[in-house]
């Protein structure tokens, strides 16, 4: 079984590099309590009103919006994260030895993956404490095993659109349309600011298509108001079914990634 | 050794039939004027086979393809047409031949410069399955065959260029491979260095492992290799082991060449590099493209003023 100490070496060199450039990660934490302030201010223009779109939220919106980015955050890392790590080999110049070594590039990339999801936790760690230190975010409510359900299914869904993600940036080396259209059009669809009802009645419909919205709803039912397994379980099976598809796809398109890029002679190319 | 006994029959490396082309990608302006750019072919069906306790010398001009001759038998290239085989193993489709490879790329840029070079031999041997007890003792024992230990603890981009080759070849013996490919491995040692390299390769190859490795050195090949190949126009000839040392010859000019030279032969401001037994013609040519030749010198250093 070397393959997991092979990726728990891999994720020990991706900490030292990261903690060898010191004044990046001060910036990060910084960045994260200044991001946590911003939307804090902003909240205070938000009327809650029980009318308002926010109210089967809970009515507040700096609770609505920080769980939205805190949980982005994970489900942008599992999309990007197989991309980012390949693609920072490609460009350190190292990604053609590891290829010629006897580590799988898929095991390699997911000894990136496993740092970047620690390091992930420790921001999302730090946003939530700021948004509970200083601007009054409540957790008390929040359920939690359910919540780790939701998380652990949506880093699923999220982690096959991720590796096809990672075979076109392989091949294309930049512009990856699959990044464009899941973080992008995600983003704005899949309501991580604002509710989704609060889009206009034609674009909605399209809001499903993506698994970020079902994973933020069913996250912040049971974050923020406590709901159990029961309530969210149709958000569950759509995200058990997203990545019933999307990981042998992802799969697939590894394959004819790194067969193609051998090919072409363009595995350290950048 | 790191192979069941069962698949070392054959030679630890072969090549059978390898063809190799490299179809650049169109521009957006070659799209728009419906063109294609122009393929190159490397190989057009070559055939190697490296046994165990081998030294086999690559040679051939720039751009000839030794170092894709290496990519190919690595198992980070895949040939057109044709089979590698590693210990009888496709290394491009098993890990556990490609753990049965040394590889030591020419780019500097294949470590990590903001750890040090001991924490890079410790993770790159963990990418060759090494782990605990046995990482840390390859690691000891390779930095010690390849003259390295004094900057094990040094920021890899602290180290000196010519030590940066050690720390190279010290990843590539620490799982003690069957196959070793080495891409121009002497090109930034002095002669010292050079020699003492040579004496850890010749104990590697004494100790059963097959070596593969490039070099523009006639003399190098010379001294080290048993055997010798020169790459030239996509095909392996064998060079006999007598005329190894006059493979190549510098001739100096004077002015600027700007016709391709012929076949066989490289180009650069001021020198032209030609196999011995085409000096005639090597000559001819400098004349005909009115260049004042300066000057003829072998590997060896030994000068023949014009």
């Amino acid at each position: 079984m070397t393959g997991p100490r092979t990726a728990l070496a891999v994720a020990g060199k991706e900490m030292r590099l990261a903690l060898s450039y010191r004044l990046s990660f001060a910036m990060g934490v910084v960045g994260s309590f200044l991001g946590a302030a911003m939307f804090y201010f902003l909240a205070r223009l938000v009327d809650p009103g029980a009318s308002s779109p926010l109210a089967r939220y809970g009515g507040d919106y700096f609770s609505f919006v920080i769980i939205g980015i805190a949980f982005q955050s994970y489900l942008g890392l599992s999309m990007d994260t197989m991309a980012s790590s390949l693609r920072r080999e490609q460009l350190l110049g190292t990604l053609e030895s590891v290829a010629a070594t006897g580590t799988p590039l898929p095991v390699f990339a997911a000894g990136g993956a496993m740092w970047q999801f620690v390091f992930a936790s420790y921001r999302v760690v730090v946003y939530l404490l700021f948004g509970w230190l200083f601007f009054g975010l409540s957790l008390s409510s929040a359920n939690l095993p359910a919540a780790l359900l939701v998380l652990v299914l949506s880093v699923a869904a999220f982690a096959g659109v991720g590796v096809v993600s990672g075979s076109f940036i392989l091949v294309f080396k930049q512009g990856d349309p699959v990044r464009w259209l899941y973080g992008g059009a995600a983003t704005l669809l899949g309501g991580v600011y604002f509710p989704v009802q609060m889009l206009p009645d034609w674009l909605r419909p399209l809001s499903v298509v993506f698994p970020i919205t079902h994973a933020l709803e069913a996250m912040r039912k049971t974050v923020l108001l406590g709901a159990g397994v029961g309530e969210v379980s149709v958000r569950l099976l759509v995200l058990a079914g997203f990545a019933a598809v999307s990981i042998p796809a992802g799969a697939l398109a590894f394959g004819w990634a790194l067969r193609r890029i051998r090919l072409d002679g363009t595995l350290g190319s950048h | 050794m790191t192979t069941a006994d069962s698949v070392r029959a054959g030679p630890c490396l072969s090549l059978q039939g390898v063809a190799k082309h490299f179809a650049p990608r169109r521009s957006l302006l070659e799209i728009a004027h419906f063109r294609s750019p122009e393929r190159l072919d490397v190989f057009a069906g070559v055939d190697l086979q490296v046994e165990a306790g081998a030294i086999v010398c690559l040679m051939g001009p720039n751009g000839s393809g030794k170092t894709t001759l290496l990519r190919l038998a690595a198992g980070v290239l895949l040939p057109d047409a044709g089979k590698v085989r590693v210990l009888g193993r496709n290394p491009a489709a098993s890990a556990p031949a490609r753990c049965s490879i040394g590889f030591l790329s020419s780019s500097e840029r294949s470590f990590y410069w903001r750890l040090t070079a001991g924490r890079n031999l410790r993770f790159w041997g963990s990418l060759q399955g090494l782990h605990g007890s046995r990482l840390e003792r390859a690691v000891e024992e390779a930095a010690a065959l390849a003259e390295c230990r004094e900057v094990l603890d040094r920021r890899f981009e602290n180290v000196s260029t010519g030590m940066r080759q050690r720390v190279g070849l010290a990843r590539a013996v620490l799982h003690d491979p069957d196959v070793l490919l080495l891409d121009e491995p002497t090109r930034s040692m002095d002669a010292k260095a050079a020699e003492s390299f040579y004496t850890v390769i010749r104990r590697l190859a004494e100790g059963g492992a097959a070596v593969l490795m490039s070099t523009h050195s006639p003399s190098e090949a010379a001294r080290l290799g048993r055997r010798t190949v020169r790459i030239e126009d996509g095909t392996l000839l064998e060079v006999e082991p007598g005329r190894i040392g006059a493979v190549e010859l510098t001739i100096d000019f004077e002015g600027v060449a700007e016709a391709p030279p012929p076949a066989g032969m490289s180009l650069f401001p001021g020198k032209l590099l030609c196999p011995a037994d085409r000096l005639a013609a090597a000559l001819g040519w400098l004349e005909d493209a009115g260049l004042r030749i300066l000057g003829v010198s072998n590997s060896e250093g030994a000068d023949d003023r014009a």
